[in-house]
Parts: C-alpha cells; sequence; structure tokens
C-alpha cells in the first residue's frame, strides 16, 4: 500500500522507460489518492509555532529515528533522509515532504503513526516521536524545509602523514629486514594519505594507501561509488619480503656460520580493477581482474655440505629466484529472488612461473658442484561456485552450494649440475623434461541446515561431497636416460559436520561440535625408465577422521568468566598395494610397504579472565596439545643390498608431539593517565620420533618465553608518552654435535621503543619514537646477531 | 622412545583449573548476567544490538550462529540476541545512525587486528616470533585466512573457498600447493602438518626444522641398534649431515614433478 502522492514522470526517449514509468506513476496514483484520503489530518500535533533550524532542532530527531534506516547506504525502501533532494523525492512510496504543506506530506503522517503498517519508526525498531517532536518536523517543513548548507554541499576531507625513519644495525642487518620486515638505513614517505569526496548525495570518491621507502610498503586504492548504480575501485599494493642469507652452523668446524653476501628479497605486488554495478530490484553484478607479480630471490632450507676433515655438514645456504605472474578475471553475481540468497562467482586464472633454485653440494675442501633446478609451468584454471541459502521458517535455514573447478598444467623442468668453482668444467644436464601436462578436475557439493533456537537451542548440520581426479604425466630424461613418469589419483571423500549450541543454563553457554570425513583414494604411478628404475605401484587407500569438540563458557559474575574445551582428533589411514613392482630392487618399497598410519590428537584448553574492577583486567590461559603418530609397515627385503637386508615390519610408535601452553594477560589502568598492558606465554613443547635412541635424531625439545609490553602515559591534554617491550627467549639446543649437525634453535631477542605523540593545531598530531632492538642466536654461533637503533618520526596533516 | 608428558601432574593441574571454573557455575544462579569480555570501546557510541546491525547485514543474520564467535558473551548489558556483533566490532549506535561515511564510526579487523587481539592474546604473540606472517606489520589481515562469523559451516563461504583443504594456503603460496606429478601425502593432511601459521621460532613457520618432523610419520621398525631405516636406505649417515629437506637430499618437500622420491 502507499500514501504517497506519485511523482510526476519523468521525460524519456525510450519508449518502453516511459510508458513503464506512467505506468508506476498512474498505479501509485491509484492507489495514493484513497489512502491520503483517509489519513485524518486533524490527528497531527500542531506545528511549532518557533523558527526551526535544521542543525539544533531537525538533525537529531532524524539521527534518532530515521537515519538508521534511511541514511545513504543501504536506505530501507530506497528513502533517504541525509540529503534535502532526497527527502522530498522520497524512496519507493513516492515524495515524502511537500515544502510548505506538512499535513500534506506522508513523512508527517507515518511519524504521526496515523497510516496503518506505515508507522514511523515501526514497532521495536525505535521510540515513537512525541508530539513536540513532530510538531518541530510540522514547522520545519511549513518554513520550507531548509537544509544544513553544511549538509547539502559538496565535501572534501583528506589527510596525510608523511613520516620517515633512521635505522643503524650493528650486526646481521638482513636478518634485522627479515624480523621486522623493514629495511636498515633511512626511509621516507607518507606513512598515510587519505581523501573522501562526496561529489553530490549520491557518488562519494574515496582514496587512502600509503608510500613509504622504510618499509618499502606502497598502498593505492580509490573508489567511486554512487548509489543505484554500482561502483569503480582501483588498487595496487607492494611489499618485500626480506630473507637472511645466512645457512647453518656446525660448531666443531670453527667457522662462522656461511653466508651467500647477497641481499635476497622477494617483491610482492598486486594490481586489481574492479567494476560494480548494483541497480535497484536487481542482480548485483561485479567483475575484477587481478594481477599478482613475485620477483626476487629468496633463501630456501636446501643446504650444501661442507667437508672439514671427512666430515660432512650441510650448512652452506641455498637460494631461489623467483619469476611468478597471475592473472586472475572474477565475475561475481548476488540476487535475493524474494527470499533466497542466489551467490554465484566464476574464476579464470593463469599463472605462469620460472624458477630457478641454486643448490650447493661438495665432494671435497671445496664447491665440487651444485645444482641448478629450473621449475617451469603454466597453468589455466576455471572455477565456478553456485550458493543458496533461504530462511525457510523462523527456525529453519537451509544453504547448499556447488563448486566445479577444472585445471591444465603444462610446464618443464629440469636439474643442471655445474662446477661453481671451475668453470671450464661444462656443465651436465641431469634431468630434463619439457613433456609435463598435468590435469585436475573436481566437483564438490554440500547442504546444510540450522535449526532453532528452541528453548535456547540452536542446532546445525552440514554434508560435504568432494570427487577429484588429477592426471600427470612427464617425460624426458634422467642421467641420459629416456624416462617418462605417469601418475593419477582419484580421491572421494564425504564430510558430515554437527553441532550445537545451548544457552538455557543461567550465565552458562555450552557448545559440542563433531566432524567426520571418509575419505577414499586410489593412486597410480608409474615410472617408465632403464630396467633397473622402473616401478608401477597401484594403490587404494581409505582414511577416516573423527572429530569431537565439546567446552562451555561461564561467567556467572561481572568479575570473572570462565571458558574451557575438550577437542579429540582422531584420524586414519589405510593403504591396499594392489600392485608394486620396483625393478630398482625386490618390489615391495618404499612407500608401498606403509600399511597404515593413525593420528590421534587431545586437546585441552581453559581460559580464565577477571575484572575485578574497572582498572584491572586478567587473562590466566592453559593448553595441552598432545598427538601420538602410529605406523604399521609391511615386511620388506631388499636384494639389491649387500648383504641382502630384512625387516619385520609391524606397527611402531612412529612420533609424539605434546605441548604445554600457560599464558597470562594483564591490562591495567591504576589511574586514568596511565593504561599498561602486557601479555606472556610461556610454552614447552617437545616432539618425539621412533628413532629418537639414535644420536643422529635427537629430540626437538625446550621452552620459549614471550613478552609483550605496552603502556601509555597521558603527560598533559596534548601529550602522550608510549613505550613498548618485546621479550621472547628459545631454547631449543641439541647436544649432538658429535655425530650430527644439531639444528634445535635458541635465541633470544628484545626490543623496546619509546616516543611522544604530541597534537598540535588543527587536528595536526606528531609522533616521535627511539627503538632499540637486539638479537643473540647461540645455535648460530653469533652469525645472526645484531643491534640496532631506529628514530622513527611523523606528522599527520587532517584537512580541512 | 621416552614417555609422554601428558602426565598426571598436567592433568593435575588442568583438572583444577576446571573445578574451579565448576564453582563458577554452581555459584552462577544467583550472580550478574555480564561477562568480562569487553569490547572495544568507540566514542559516544552505544550498544544496539543484534537486530540492529542485521537489519542491513542480512547476509550474517542467520550464520553467525553457528559460529565459534556466537559462544562468546561481552560486558554488554543490552544483548537482544544472547551474543552480540558489536563484541568484536564495538558498539554501533553512531555506525549506525550517521547519515553517510558510517564505516568511521565502527571497528573493522579486516584494517586492525586489535580486535582479534584483545581475545586471541596468545595468537598476538605468536606474531611477534621471529618468524612470521605480516600481519602486525598491516600487509595483511585475519580476516584474510579466517571467517570470523563462521559462515564456513554452511560452505561454500562465498568465493571458492568452499572449505577444502590448504585453500587459505594456496590462494598466495602457489608454488608449494600446486599440483604435482609426484605430491608429498603430506599435504593431504594440510599445510598445518609442518607449518604454524601464525608465527614460529622456527624458518619457514616449521614446527620443527630437524628429522623429528618427518619422521614422526616415516619412522619404521628397525633391524637393529645403530640404523636408521627409512624404506630400504638406512639413513643414519645422512642424517648426520642435518635435516631430510636441509641436507640437499628431499628437496622438493611439497612434491616433485620428475623425481618420485621428492629429490628435486
Amino acid at each position: 500500500m502507499s500514501a504517497f502522492p506519485s511523482s510526476p514522470p519523468k521525460t524519456g526517449f525510450t519508449v518502453p522507460l516511459t510508458l513503464a514509468a506512467c505506468l508506476a506513476a498512474c498505479l501509485r496514483a491509484a492507489a495514493a489518492d484513497p489512502v491520503l484520503a483517509t489519513v485524518d489530518v486533524s490527528k497531527l500535533p500542531p506545528p511549532a509555532t518557533r523558527p526551526v533550524a535544521f542543525s539544533a532542532d531537525i538533525q537529531p530527531i532524524l539521527e534518532k529515528a530515521c537515519l538508521r534506516c534511511h541514511g545513504a547506504e543501504k536506505p530501507k525502501a530506497g528513502y533517504r533522509l541525509d540529503n534535502r533532494e532526497d527527502a522530498i523525492r522520497g524512496g519507493d512510496q513516492g515524495a515524502a515532504i511537500v515544502p510548505g504543506d506538512s499535513a500534506k506530506s506522508p513523512l508527517i503522517h507515518f511519524v504521526a503513526r496515523l497510516v496503518e503498517d506505515m508507522e514511523m519508526p515501526p514497532t521495536g525498531k525505535g521510540e515513537p516521536l512525541t508530539a513536540d517532536e513532530i510538531g518541530i518536523l510540522r514547522a520545519w517543513i511549513d518554513q520550507g524545509a531548509a537544509w544544513s548548507e553544511d549538509s547539502a554541499q559538496p565535501r572534501l576531507s583528506y589527510s596525510f602523514t608523511p613520516a620517515a625513519q633512521y635505522i643503524a644495525v650493528d650486526g646481521n642487518e638482513a636478518r634485522f629486514r627479515e624480523h621486522y620486515w623493514m629495511r636498515d638505513g633511512w626511509g621516507d614517505g607518507l606513512s598515510e594519505f587519505s581523501l573522501k569526496y562526496d561529489m553530490d548525495p549520491r557518488t562519494r570518491v574515496e582514496i587512502e594507501g600509503r608510500t613509504y621507502t622504510g618499509t618499502d610498503q606502497h598502498r593505492f586504492n580509490a573508489r567511486v561509488e554512487r548509489d543505484d548504480l554500482g561502483w569503480v575501485r582501483v588498487g595496487y599494493q607492494e611489499f618485500h619480503r626480506y630473507h637472511d642469507d645466512t645457512g647453518g652452523y656446525y660448531k666443531p668446524y670453527g667457522d662462522a656460520a656461511p653466508r651467500l653476501d647477497d641481499d635476497l628479497v622477494l617483491r610482492h605486488r598486486h594490481a586489481t580493477i574492479e567494476l560494480g554495478l548494483a541497480l535497484p530490484d536487481l542482480p548485483v553484478f561485479q567483475i575484477a581482474y587481478d594481477l599478482h607479480l613475485r620477483d626476487g630471490t629468496e633463501a630456501t632450507l636446501n643446504w650444501g655440505a661442507l667437508d672439514r676433515g671427512g666430515v660432512r655438514r650441510a650448512i652452506y645456504p641455498g637460494r631461489q629466484r623467483v619469476d611468478e605472474t597471475t592473472h586472475l578475471v572474477t565475475l561475481d553475481i548476488r540476487y535475493d529472488w524474494d527470499g533466497l540468497l542466489i551467490s554465484d562467482q566464476a574464476q579464470f586464472e593463469w599463472h605462469e612461473q620460472n624458477n630457478l633454485k641454486t643448490n650447493y653440494d661438495t665432494q671435497g675442501g671445496g664447491f665440487d658442484f651444485a645444482n641448478r633446478i629450473n621449475d617451469r609451468q603454466d597453468y589455466w584454471r576455471g572455477a565456478n561456485v553456485l550458493r543458496l541459502e533461504r530462511q525457510l521458517r523462523d527456525w529453519l535455514y537451509v544453504s547448499g552450494g556447488y563448486l566445479y573447478s577444472q585445471l591444465k598444467d603444462i610446464g618443464g623442468f629440469s636439474v643442471e649440475s655445474f662446477a661453481p668453482n671451475d668453470p671450464t668444467v661444462p656443465p651436465s644436464l641431469d634431468l630434463s623434461t619439457d613433456d609435463l601436462t598435468l590435469r585436475r578436475r573436481s566437483h564438490t557439493a554440500n547442504a546444510n541446515v540450522m535449526l532453532g533456537p528452541w528453548e535456547q537451542l540452536h542446532f546445525y548440520a552440514g554434508l560435504q561431497a568432494d570427487w577429484s581426479r588429477q592426471e600427470g604425466f612427464a617425460g624426458g630424461q634422467a642421467y641420459g636416460t629416456r624416462t617418462a613418469y605417469d601418475a593419477n589419483i582419484d580421491r572421494a571423500a564425504t564430510d558430515e559436520n554437527f553441532g550445537l549450541r545451548y544457552s538455557g543454563i543461567p550465565y552458562t553457554i555450552l557448545f559440542a561440535e563433531t566432524r567426520f570425513q571418509q575419505e577414499s583414494y586410489s593412486h597410480f604411478e608409474e615410472g617408465l625408465t632403464d630396467t633397473t628404475q622402473a616401478f608401477l605401484r597401484d594403490t587404494d587407500a581409505d582414511g577416516d577422521l573423527q572429530d569431537f569438540e565439546v567446552g562451555f563458557t561461564v561467567s556467572p559474575w561481572k568479575q570473572a568468566s570462565l571458558q574451557a574445551k575438550y577437542r579429540r582428533r582422531d584420524r586414519s589411514n589405510h593403504y591396499d598395494h594392489l600392485r608394486d613392482v620396483d625393478l630398482f630392487s625386490s618390489g615391495n618399497g618404499y612407500p608401498a610397504f606403509i600399511r597404515s598410519r593413525d593420528t590421534l590428537t587431545d586437546e585441552f584448553d581453559t581460559r580464565w579472565v577477571f575484572r575485578p574492577c574497572k582498572w584491572l583486567k586478567a587473562t590466566l590461559r592453559y593448553s595441552l596439545a598432545a598427538t601420538d603418530f602410529e605406523t604399521e609397515t609391511d615386511s620388506v627385503q631388499d636384494f639389491a643390498q649387500v648383504p641382502p637386508t630384512s625387516f619385520s615390519g609391524g606397527r611402531l610408535l612412529a612420533g609424539q608431539y605434546d605441548a604445554h601452553v600457560v599464558g597470562a594477560g594483564f591490562v591495567l589502568t591504576p589511574w586514568s593517565r596511565l593504561h599498561f598492558s602486557t601479555a606472556l606465554t610461556w610454552t614447552t613443547s617437545r616432539s618425539l620420533s621412533g628413532n629418537n635412541n639414535e644420536a643422529e635424531v635427537a629430540p626437538y625439545q625446550g621452552e620459549v618465553w614471550n613478552l609483550l609490553n605496552s603502556a601509555t602515559f597521558v603527560v598533559d591534554e596534548k601529550t602522550d608518552f608510549i613505550a613498548t617491550y618485546l621479550f621472547s627467549d628459545a631454547d631449543y639446543g641439541q647436544d649432538n654435535a658429535a655425530s650430527s649437525l644439531p639444528l634445535g634453535i635458541q635465541f633470544t631477542r628484545h626490543a623496546a621503543t619509546a616516543g611522544i605523540t604530541r597534537k598540535m593545531k588543527r587536528g595536526q598530531s606528531l609522533r616521535v619514537e627511539y627503538g632499540f632492538f637486539t638479537y643473540h642466536e647461540p645455535s648460530l654461533g653469533g652469525a645472526a646477531d645484531y643491534t640496532a637503533h631506529g628514530l622513527f618520526t611523523s606528522y599527520r596533516i587532517p584537512l580541512p | 622412545m621416552p614417555g609422554s608428558r601428558f602426565s598426571k601432574r598436567w592433568f593435575a593441574a588442568a583438572a583444577g583449573f576446571l573445578l574451579g571454573g565448576l564453582a563458577l557455575v554452581i555459584s552462577s544462579c544467583s550472580s550478574v548476567q555480564r561477562t568480562v569480555v569487553v569490547p572495544p570501546h568507540i566514542p559516544g557510541a552505544t550498544f544496539v544490538g543484534n537486530q540492529a546491525c542485521y537489519e542491513c547485514h542480512t547476509n550474517y543474520s542467520h550464520a553467525f550462529q553457528g559460529s565459534v564467535h556466537f559462544r562468546v558473551q561481552a560486558d554488554i548489558e543490552k544483548l537482544p540476541g544472547g551474543t552480540s556483533c558489536e563484541s568484536c566490532h564495538g558498539p554501533g549506535s553512531r555506525h549506525a545512525e550517521a547519515p553517510r561515511e558510517r564505516a568511521q564510526f565502527i571497528i573493522n579487523p579486516r584494517k586492525d587486528p586489535k580486535a582479534c587481539f584483545d581475545c586471541h592474546q596468545d595468537v598476538h604473540l605468536q606474531f611477534r616470533l621471529p618468524s612470521h606472517h605480516p600481519v602486525t606489520e598491516g600487509i595483511l589481515n585475519c580476516v584474510q585466512c579466517h571467517d570470523p562469523h563462521g559462515r564456513e559451516i554452511f560452505k561454500p563461504a562465498g568465493g571458492l573457498g568452499m572449505a577444502r583443504l590448504n585453500e587459505q594456503c594456496s590462494s598466495c603460496h602457489k608454488e608449494q600447493a600446486r599440483t604435482y606429478v609426484f605430491e608429498h601425502e603430506a599435504m593431504r593432511e594440510g599445510c598445518v602438518s609442518c607449518h604454524q601459521p601464525h608465527g614460529s621460532i622456527n624458518s619457514k613457520l616449521l614446527t620443527e626444522r630437524d628429522a623429528n618432523l618427518c619422521l614422526k610419520c616415516h619412522a619404521q621398525v628397525q633391524s637393529g641398534a645403530g640404523e636408521v631405516w627409512i624404506g630400504k636406505t638406512d639413513h643414519r649417515s645422512l642424517l648426520s649431515l642435518g635435516s631430510c629437506w636441509s641436507a640437499g637430499c628431499h628437496t622438493a618437500v611439497h612434491g616433485s614433478n620428475f623425481q618420485p622420491k621428492l629429490l628435486y
């Protein structure tokens, strides 16, 4: 129903639009007049007799009662009350205000609650206006419905923050850069800039970003948005990932940990452009193009062996040159069709990769050879996902979706060995393939339901089915022999999720969730090469996952709450090797002699929160996690060994992991000028394997302390003093240098900053900060150690 | 292998924590229904309740009730929905009533992870470890990997992230999570089998940086002392060089296209 008189039909050039407008106007007029005629304007409160000012009298009423639903963003019924033009014109129901005549203004009829089903604010969404407030609104309309000039004019605001820093590092500069994602030396730029411009009440422009050489972060985002039409967004982001070029450390060598003497930096860049169309009553449509670039050089953990007196330890660092480009086109469409939410997204992705990894190795005192591993990939991927959801009843919500994805990958691969110290030795192409093809197709479908609440009980369940097929082929040369590999994987899986939440017990929430998964794999692998390396494996595998979680949150007092939960996760996999032919030895080889694998994890987590008074909040946390890994293998015989070897196989506890985390956090405001917070965790963990009885494999165990403090002291109305302190300490040292390479890490790290912020005139503010950073890693013989001092300053200027 | 430290005294500590909580439950019937999860503060704003949020943010109105965050209670007197959006986003009155530019009056964890860190303090500290994803540096944000509103229980959760394994990681780490002719089966268990995604004391976010990382799955019954057979090869001398991947052997830890033993 409508009480609005119809808007004058707009002229247009197209007959259909004109006809539609006339028809709509006629329909509105036909429906409106009788209703308008039924409004008894004698029941309206009288208009106020004094002059009314928009900012002082009207704006507060609109903010209290109207703008929550009728603001600029997502206005209900298309009606906006944030500017005069739209306020008068009205929304879907037609004109709302007749300037100079409040008695004929439907807006007044609605707020006076004289029209059934059109009472504003609606019941439950705000208090009805008082007679005085309606009188003020009437007077404002009768006096011409003047709008605040400030609100009516296009508005421009912007801010920018020039910033600079200088950091001096004594020690390993690369490690400092890796830890803090910023470089040493001088850096400057704009740490922030933004611009907002309201071109008109319906059109907005927003720009924000930063360009700062201190962290090599550059970001730019611009968005133009027009109500009832759509938006355009363009963006660019760049950041750098620094890598330390230090390798490992073997103390008995007596040398420092080797370095590459190379600045390792990986540059990430991302550009995007997005167009959106959001016309009233039509689906929202969006198309976007994204370009991702990664290039540079990164450190790898593939280290080369050094040799000192016949003792070989792999500690020489490796690196990889990265060159990756990804193009991504995304199409989105969303539509609310009478309560049924429909969304569909299609993606088309092209990815090009040409990476070159260099691994060093040695057979004597120097580098006798190294490997260059070139990995080239070009893939195309297309995917589409459809999602539907609907609230069928107050207590019943359903959703479902379907995903289809397809990938085709072609590429090449080569491993070339060369002699870094002797350029006269020609490189040798050990492995090479230019005939590499990968294909994958996958389907995923799911359905979900949520029930309730009934008596404070929510229940939900979901079912998902996955199916995928992957085919891979690579043909080329391996050490001079024609070689081809073929590998296919078929996977089918179903997931079932169930959960409930109950809040019927006073001040308590109970929850429980379970997840089950059943997987089956059919895995075929074939190697076609010379008679000593050929193999064929055909394996059927199944997996079973059971995941349970229960817990509660209780808050009986204003001052305290407790959360606790327990989770058990049990995954088991079984392998049935239908065929296993390995010409290298006797078949029955790795990995085809693994029969089953079981992983059982128990987790317990609890958290106390105390807030005995407003100036103190304390959090205590304890969590425990324990995982057992069990493996079962077949018996195996290997006649290729001299003498032939034989293993009985069987089940063993292959590994154990357990960790305890104790945490505490405090937020104190002992008096209004001081805010202090601290967070501390102590973690002790242990990772064991079934081979820890051998000295080459020491347990990986130790503890980590982590502390973060921050304090703010308000010196006066304009000046704040801010300080932070970070402390980390890890002790996972291993004492097995006599027989192996100790890899457990030990370090101590401190970072402290102190500075002031001072408010200046016109909203400007100055920040000056000093930072001290130190890092000590005994497990690397000091090669990663550094001490750094930094000075950071910025000055924020908002305008107007 | 030494015995597990999943021992009695730890169970006792856990039980003590739990019993303390149960004591609170028992005493709760005469208490005040307000809690100590302190929501963020927005100057001049008051709490409006979930229903007001759902008026515009309809896409969250139903699915959020299945979220883990729906378990959270906050120190908000007005709790029409039991659990409030404003627990994380701050009081919403100014956001709801502003005629335009409403985003400035609400907390958006996509732009500032502080709202997440207020509760997830342990995660905040993990981001301060030497190897970490750059969230505190402002390059990434929590929402890029996590869906705080719980729509993941109603998969697909928009986009292509149909709660498939490693999906969040593969959007950036394409080289590692891509398809291989010979895949490392550990990838089926998820990237978190070997990596701590928030932060780690070890390079590359690894959970361990020695052979224990691999052997907890690949250990097998040995034929005698002084041997570390893995498959048909005694790896003992190889393990003296370093870890399985850093010693220059199984360098293709995520998968290989031309080497079935993942050497390259």
